[in-house]
């Protein structure tokens, strides 16, 4: 009985010890293209202090950031072999049955998006300053925020996260509200 | 009964007298130049959204619309404040604002003594519908000046690289110079 017990034990510990930990391979590469391009759009992001164009490239910037985030929950559940699943209000969330054919569809959007993108790079070499090099430079950076769009639909949807969970649980909206004080307008200024 | 009725008047006139020369005369809102951030901070019904050492800011309304309230402090003492229109337009929506905010500070302040509308390119001066693009690229911006015997009040209508201001400065005239100082020696301690 003894003997039995044991081999058993060891059996088991055996087994465990073969067990190999999911393979993160694509979803490291993945997060290294996030990080790449998070580090392109802080660069970008330094040569301007405002305007439309540092909007346009912070937007960008939390899209990534909140992209790799996702996927980095992602890779350390697989490697913890916690088993996470997503529930949108009540429902357990499930991948579209048509995957393949969104992402496929996506791909080919970000496909004719970068084309675009490496245009508007070529157009925006021949103006050097003034309004026309403005409005090439934001031309490209809306085109870049598409792609950020698209890609971060792309790798959710990939990984089976759903793209509702990236929206944050507490706004922080409510910081920004603006709230009237008693009295009359005109003793305000 | 005549003269009680003269005795009743000249004590009301008193009363309204002695009212008026203890009413307090602010500078700015429930302020006055030299008081202290804590000082300010009681006067203000509002949450502070951020504070540093020489600035409070508030968000709130006036006139129905989205503003940022600065109040900025030398060596602790309010030196100027300022209003900052917090809306989002596309078009020609910020000159709207920008003239309704003239509108209140003529009715309380009377006319400027300076109201002007400065072009640094002609490029859009004949295209009303795109002075909006004229501001929002720095070609175009609104001033206009007024003065009371405490504090010089500026409202600014301007843009750069399409990030546009729309604002109302307060600004101490005695306490001028202290920020003035201040800044000097800042721009010193740079080097």
């Amino acid at each position: 009985m003894y003997k039995c017990l044991s081999f058993l034990m060891i059996s088991t510990l055996v087994l465990i010890g073969c067990t190999n930990t999911p393979s993160t391979k694509e979803l490291d590469q993945d997060i290294a293209k996030l990080e790449a391009e998070i580090k392109e759009s802080k660069s970008v992001l330094n040569d301007y202090s405002g305007g439309l164009i540092a909007i346009l490239s912070r937007v960008r910037l939390q899209v990534l950031q909140s992209t790799k985030a996702m996927l980095e929950q992602k890779r350390i559940g697989l490697r913890r072999y916690i088993h996470i699943t997503y529930t949108i209000d009540g429902n357990k969330y499930f991948p579209p049955k048509n995957k393949d054919k969104l992402l496929k569809e996506i791909k080919q959007d970000i496909n004719n998006l970068k084309s675009e993108l490496e245009e508007a790079k070529e157009e925006s070499k021949r103006y050097e300053g003034g309004l026309l090099s403005v409005l090439s430079l934001t031309h490209i950076a809306t085109i870049k925020n598409s792609i950020a769009f698209l890609e971060q639909k792309q790798l959710l949807l990939k990984y089976d996260i759903p793209y509702y969970a990236i929206l944050p649980v507490n706004s922080k909206n409510e910081e920004l509200v603006f709230k009237p004080t008693p009295g009359k307008d005109i003793d305000k200024f | 009964m005549k003269l009680s009725t003269k005795f009743f008047m000249t004590v009301f006139m008193v009363i309204i007298a002695i009212t008026q020369s203890f009413a307090e005369n602010y500078d700015f809102r429930k302020t006055k130049w030299g008081m202290s951030k804590d000082q300010v901070k009681s006067s203000e019904p509002l949450k502070v959204a951020k504070e540093t050492d020489d600035m409070l800011l508030y968000k709130t309304t006036v006139i129905g619309k989205n503003v940022l309230l600065v109040y900025i402090f030398v060596n602790n003492q309010l030196v100027r404040s300022k209003y900052i229109l917090a809306e989002f337009h596309t078009n020609n929506d910020f000159i709207t604002d920008f003239n309704e905010f003239k509108k209140i500070l003529v009715k309380k302040y009377g006319t400027p003594i300076k109201d002007e509308k400065i072009w640094r390119n002609d490029l859009y001066k004949d295209d009303f519908s795109n002075w909006g693009m004229a501001i929002a690229l720095g070609h175009l911006l609104y001033f206009a000046q007024w003065e009371t015997s405490n504090t010089t009040i500026t409202a600014i209508l301007k843009g750069d690289n399409f990030d546009i201001t729309c604002g109302i400065e307060y600004a101490s005239k005695k306490l001028e110079d202290l920020e003035k100082k201040a800044q000097e020696k800042k721009a010193l301690e740079a080097f």
